[in-house]
Parts: C-alpha cells; structure tokens; sequence
C-alpha cells in the first residue's frame, strides 16, 4: 500500500478542487480549462494592485514600505481569505460524507486550512510580486529582504487563517447555528465593505506624509499587524538595528504563534461539532415566530392590496424567506449588494472632495442615487440562482397559466425590502455625512428609477425565482451591456433631476418623472405578457 | 458486531435515544423500525460517531466508538438516508477519495470500483467525465453505496439504503445484503419500508421516542403479539390505530 497518500493530503487535494468547482456542473474537463482561466486572470489583477504599495519602496523607509506591502496583503488576501473561510469550514452535508470515515476532525479543519493558506498565499505573492522587485531600489533595504518578505508573506497568512478560523469556531460555539449564520453573513458582508474602503483609502494613505517614516515603538505600530509583520522583514534581512523593531517583530511572530495554536490545537477537535450543527435542523421556536410574521404582514394593507395575486403574493413570500432565512442566498447576496451602497459613498469623498460646494454634492449625490438602479438587478440575478433551483420545477408542473406572478411577486419582494430601503438608508447617509436635504430630495427620483429598473430581468428572459443553479451558463456580456444601460438611464435621469432642481424645477419634474415611470411600466408589462410560459419549460 | 448499552442522547429537553441497550452478532441484518422523530438516525449518527452520546457506550467489533473513533470507523460503512456527495467531484473522483481515507491506494481501488460498476450497472465513462452533480439519485445512491462498501467493512449501517434505486438495483442490492450477512458481516438496516425490512432482516427492533419497544425474529414478534403482519405490529405497537378508517375519513372530507 506504498501509493497510498497520507489522510490529509488526500484530503488537501479534494478540498483544492472543491474550491474552484461548482456544485451543480455536469462536465469536469470544462471546469479545468475555466480554473486555470479564472485563477490565472484573478492573479493578474492582484498583480495589478499590488502596484500601489510597491511604488513606496521609492519614497518610504524600509519598515514604511514592507508595512504597506502587508497592510494591502491583509486587506486583499487575508480577506479573500475571510470570505472563503466561512463557506468552506462549514459546508452543510459534510458531516454525512466524511464524518464516519476515518477521519478526525482536527485533521478536516488543518486540510482545509492548509488549502485556503496556499490559495490565499498565491494571491498575496501576485500582489507583492512588484513589490519584491522594487524592494531593490528601496533606500535603506538589504538584498535579502525579498527572501524575508517571503517567508512574512507566509507567517502572515497562517495568521489570518488561524485567526478568522479561531472568530468562526468559538462563534458557532458561542451563538448556535441560526445566530451564527447571520454572523457569517455579516462579517462577510463587512469584509466586502473593508475591501471596497481599502481601495479607495489606499492610494491617499500611501500619500500620506506620516506614513512615510514609521515608528516601530509607537502605540499605532504596536497595535497594528502589518506592522509587526514588516518589523520582523526588516529584521531578519538586517535593514534596521534588532534594538529598534525586536518588539512588534516579537509581537507578530508571538501571536501567529498564540492563535495558530488557538484555532488547530485547542478548539481543533470542537470543529467536528461545529460541523454537525451546521447539518441540524433549525429549533423550531424561532422558525415559528418568522412564519407568522411574515405572512401576517402581507395579509395587511398596503401589502395586501400591493399583491392582489394569490401567485404573486406566494412568490412575494417565498422570495422574502430566503432574503431573510437561506444561508446560501443570504451569503452571496448582501456582500455583494454592501459594496454597491458603499463605493457611491466612497466616491462623494473622492480626491479633491474636501470643497462642500452645493453642487458638487448634487452631482454626486445623483451619481451615488443613481447607482441605486443597479441593486435590484443585482438582486434579481442572484436570486434567480439557488442550490435549491430542482424546487422550481413546483412552478412548472402546477397549472400556473403564466410566469408573470411569479416574477412580480419576487420583484416587489426585491424592491419592498432591499432596493427601496437601500436607496432611502443611501440617502439619509448622504445627507447625515454632507449635511443639507439634497441627498434626501435626490432619493425620490431615484426610488422611482429603483422600481423601473427592477422590470429590467423579466424584459430579456422569463424569470423565475432561484430557479437555476449557481454554476448555470450565463451571458457575460449581455449583462454587462444591461448592467451599462440601465447605469446610464439611470444617471441621466437623476442628473436632469439635479438640473430641475437647480432651475427650480423639481416637483414639477418628479411629477412627470412619475408619469414616465407608470408609462414605463405599463410598457414592460405588455412586454412580461407577451413571452409565454412555454418558453420557461422548454 | 455491535454492542450497545444504554445509549443515551438528549437534544436541549427532548430524549431522543433513551438507553438503548442491544447487541447485533456478527452474520446479522438487524431492521431498525420506527415512526419519524423515534431516534433511528440519531442512534446511526452515534454508532458512526457522527454524534457523541451523552452517557452509554457502543462498540464495533470490540472498539468504542467515541473513544478510538479511527479504528472503530475503519471497520464501519455507512449508507446515510441524504446520500450527501461532493456534487462538484466525479463519481470517479469522489469513490477514489473515500477509499484513500481508508488507506486504500489508487491501484488496489480501481478494481473494487469496477466491481461496483458492474454490479450496478453504472457506466465507466460518466462515473469519471460527469460531476455527481449531475447524475441522477438513483446513480448518486449507488455511488454512496459503493463508497460505503469499498472498503469491505465488518458493520454496515444504512439509513433507508432502497431510496432513489430502481427495481433492479433494489432486488440487486437486497440479494447483496444477503450475501453479506452470510460472509460474517454485521448489518443494520433503517427504514420505514416496512415489507422489505421484514423479507431482508433477520430481526427487528422497534423503537419510538428513544425507547426500545421490542426486539425479535419478525415471525416470532408477530405471532407473540397476535398480529397478522409486521405492518399491523408496528402501527399498534406505535399508537397509530385506525389508519384506514382515518384516511377513509379524510377522503371524504377532502376539500373540492
């Protein structure tokens, strides 16, 4: 039995392929090709971050330089990192296949940590590869610093693993299946907002003249990981005296240390249990408290008269319980709504932003209003997908006589609890941030975009809720020429809101803002109407 | 063999196994029985050491469970009632993956895989080109069947094994069981088919509510307590009478 591998190995390269594949595909071969395709473009683009912070090796002293080259490996990989973390620790179903066999869970939790060190690992050397050769011309810097920093890059990301999966085991441990669930959603939900920020702020900090020079016995530094990793850089290729940075390097390698013991060691052999309550059952006490709320407020007015069809008014239901309850949806859906809401917030304190001229901040806060259009579309496209999609086959062998309901009833679940609060939280946001009404007037038009623009999915292809699977064929650039167009109309719409307002047009305006929107509408209709449910069975 | 004695598990206030006491010799098929919720898969999921129980013990062959859990679960398989796969891997893939767990090489698995393959039926190019995702139920229940028996364990647990295969595959596999059995093989059967646990096993247990009810030769079970079938013993020993004249009932009270 010489060709046998070791337990974890084997179990290190099904957890490598489980990463890259889909769930619901057919064929293996094309997965390969599109592996290679994706990890290969996915390493160009860090590579492309990773310019930012090498262009400090020119301007910034060792320490400052290897510090930000950290600061944007744990902003990109170490979150990359975060985000896989969840969805790959605990994988519902898991406990049934490997759980009985012979292996321990301590060994499951190193396999697939060894897995996501390694991914995230390739990621952060694309993002510090520049990095490594402008190191070079770094005044100060020693030829062996890129050796150093590749081994920091290493210690760093053991760090992050250790640690989110250390915050996710005592979380399950701590809160139970159904308030952890939430939890994952949120922490990836802010990872994704943490991501969109980093972006933004990076290039101004790396401008920043504190952070040109930093002090390794500050407090700031003492506290701040990229630091403690940079230190032990300098260190060990000798750029900078043991005396100065022996303390955050002391500190960097003393908590890698602590939290990878932590998370393997300690709370290692818990993980088994944290993997079956995934698998469990919800309790049946709060289960009971959701069912009866939410149909009794769609039986209420304004919703009850909003959803007169008994169809409609299911779908309506069915596309709220997996917005609220689907750990699946909710995971895929808020991250990638979050960085929706943030990058237009982001984008009104953009460079040269610090002037609070009046219509600097209406143009914006258009811009930032208008970029609401794209939430329910975005929305809609992710919740036609779902691991559950062979249930939507209910849909079609039921004598329901048109897709129609169906869609409008996921479509006004959409728009009734993300597109329109979103839209009205973006605004009072605004508003809250530059101070004045402008960005609360702005919304009104912009809510009505928001409902024009969620009729956009139903107008190319029937539609129905999570009716496909997540790895189900989609055309790429259809979409970007939808998600384009609508951006557009979008704008323009809101930008001649901006310029009624200026010419003291605005009411007026919204009143025939109104009018176009139930023309569009009605329009639409007609176009849901005429694309017969035959096509969906076909 | 199995050996259990009085396994307990507790969920928050609800016992759903309550010291269960039992033994399965060698060459057995033991049918376990019971309405939904009386503890069948939990009492799986702890003889597997999915699940540690909160007091009593089971062995496997002589080895506890939850304190050598390696060694017990190199001597088991099992069927669970989801048939749970990576959806994402070949069939090919995924049974060369679970046979290296149990230490068995890529060149010593491929021939016992063939075998399966023959015995279901299943054909060699889907089972490496076609992800599990993509295979029907009944293929995937093959598959987990297979994974569960490739290693040729001494104790065998399955959890409502029939669901999903069709009737060739089904008589196939109860045919298979057999031959186990007689080959020395420890087997518990779960299931709520109550005709094919009577034709297959060689003794029943019953339990509901966690509790052991009773424990037999379905024959003797049944002219104990004169009833005609294992039906009829299982519905009255379950609090579950008068189940055609309920359904007669609600027929005609069915709403238009």
């Amino acid at each position: 039995m010489t060709d046998v591998p070791s337990r974890e190995k084997v179990l290190r390269g099904l957890f490598w392929k489980l990463m890259f594949r889909g769930r619901a595909a057919h064929d293996a071969a094309s997965h390969k090709r599109r592996r290679q395709k994706n990890l290969g473009l996915t390493l160009a683009v860090y590579g492309v971050f990773g310019l930012f912070p090498a262009l400090a090796a020119f301007w910034c002293q060792p320490l400052a330089f290897a510090s930000s080259l950290h600061m944007i490996t744990l902003l990109f990989a170490s979150l990359t990192l975060a985000g896989s973390v969840g969805t790959m620790l605990f994988v519902r179903e898991e406990a049934e296949i490997l759980l009985h066999r012979p292996v321990a869970a301590a060994e499951l939790l190193r396999a697939k940590c060894a897995v996501l060190v390694t991914f995230s690992l390739l990621l952060a050397l694309a993002l510090n590869a520049i990095g490594l050769v402008t190191s070079f011309w770094n005044k100060g810097n020693t030829p062996f610093f890129a050796i150093a920093h590749v081994f920091t890059t290493l210690l760093l990301m053991l760090f992050s693993a250790a640690l989110i999966v250390l915050v996710y085991n005592v979380c399950l441990r701590w809160f139970g299946r159904e308030r952890f669930e939430n939890l994952l959603t949120l922490l990836q939900t802010l990872m994704a907002i943490v991501m969109i920020v980093g972006v933004q702020i990076m290039p101004r900090l790396l401008d920043n003249e504190a952070l040109r020079g930093i002090d390794p016995k500050s407090t700031l530094a003492l506290l701040a990981p990229p630091v403690w990793f940079g230190a032990i850089d300098v260190l060990l290729c000798g750029a900078m005296p043991v005396g100065q940075v022996w303390l955050p390097a002391a500190i960097g390698a003393g908590a890698t240390a602590l939290t990878t013991w932590l998370a393997f060691v300690k709370l290692g052999s818990s993980y088994g249990v944290g993997l079956l309550a995934i698998g469990e059952s919800s309790s049946p006490a709060p289960e009971r408290m959701q069912q009866r709320r939410l149909p009794s407020l769609v039986a209420r007015a304004p919703l009850r008269w909003w959803l007169r069809d008994p169809v409609e008014r299911q779908a309506f239901l069915l596309t709220s319980a997996y917005l609220v309850r689907d750990r699946e949806t909710k995971l895929k859906l808020y991250p990638s709504l979050a960085p929706l809401l943030v990058l237009p917030v982001m984008a009104v304190f953009g460079p040269g932003g610090r002037g609070d001229e009046a219509a600097r901040v209406t143009g914006m806060s258009t811009f930032a209003l208008a970029y609401a259009a794209i939430i329910p579309i975005q929305a809609m496209v992710l919740l036609q997908r779902s691991e559950h999609w062979r249930a939507a086959d209910s849909f079609r062998f039921t004598p329901v006589p048109h897709w129609g309901p169906l869609f409008h009833g996921a479509r006004k679940a959409i728009v009734c609890w993300l597109a329109v609060p979103a839209t009205v939280v973006l605004a009072g946001v605004l508003a809250a941030l530059r101070g004045g009404w402008t960005p609360v007037l702005m919304a009104l038009p912009a809510v009505l975009t928001v409902v024009v623009c969620s009729w956009v999915p139903g107008l190319f292809s029937v539609w129905l809720p999570l009716s496909k699977p997540n790895e189900a064929y989609q055309v790429q650039a259809l979409g970007c020429l939808v998600f384009g167009g609508v951006m557009f109309a979008a704008m323009a719409f809101g930008g001649l809101a901006a310029w009624m307002d200026h010419l003291g047009f605005f009411w007026p305006f919204l009143v025939v803002g109104l009018g176009t929107a139930l023309l569009l509408q009605q329009w639409f209709a007609r176009i849901v109407a005429a694309r017969l449910w035959r096509t969906a069975v076909d | 063999m199995i050996s259990i004695r009085g396994l307990t598990k507790a969920f928050g206030g609800t016992i759903a196994v309550d010291a269960l006491t039992l033994d399965v010799p060698p060459g057995q098929i033991l049918g376990l029985l019971g309405p939904n919720g009386a503890g069948k898969t939990t009492t799986l999921k702890m003889l597997t050491g999915m699940l540690a129980p909160d007091t009593g013990t089971a062995l496997i062959c002589g080895v506890d469970i939850h304190t050598h859990p390696l060694e017990a679960k190199r001597l088991l398989g099992f069927v669970p009632d989801s048939g749970a796969v990576y959806e994402a891997l070949t069939g090919l893939e995924f049974l060369l993956m679970v046979a290296a767990l149990y230490g068995i090489g890529e060149k010593e698995a491929r021939p016992r895989i063939r075998q399966f393959l023959d015995f279901f039926d299943l054909d060699e190019v889907t089972l490496g080109g076609k992800l599990l995702g993509a295979y029907s139920k009944g293929m995937r229940r093959k598959i987990v069947i297979t994974a569960a028996l490739l290693h040729n364990p001494k104790v065998v647990l399955l959890d409502e094994p029939l669901d999903g295969l069709d009737a060739n595959a089904a008589v196939g596999f109860k045919a298979l069981l057999e031959s186990l059995a007689k080959d020395g093989k420890t087997i518990v059967y779960s299931s709520h088919v109550l005709d094919v646990v009577e034709r297959v096993c060689h003794r029943v247990a019953i339990i509901d509510k966690g509790k052991l009810l009773v424990d037999g030769v379905p024959a003797e079970l049944i002219t104990q307590h004169g009833a005609l079938t294992l039906e009829e013993l299982f519905t009255r020993l379950c609090g579950i009478t008068g189940a055609a004249a309920r359904a007669a009932e609600f027929a005609k009270t069915l709403l238009p």
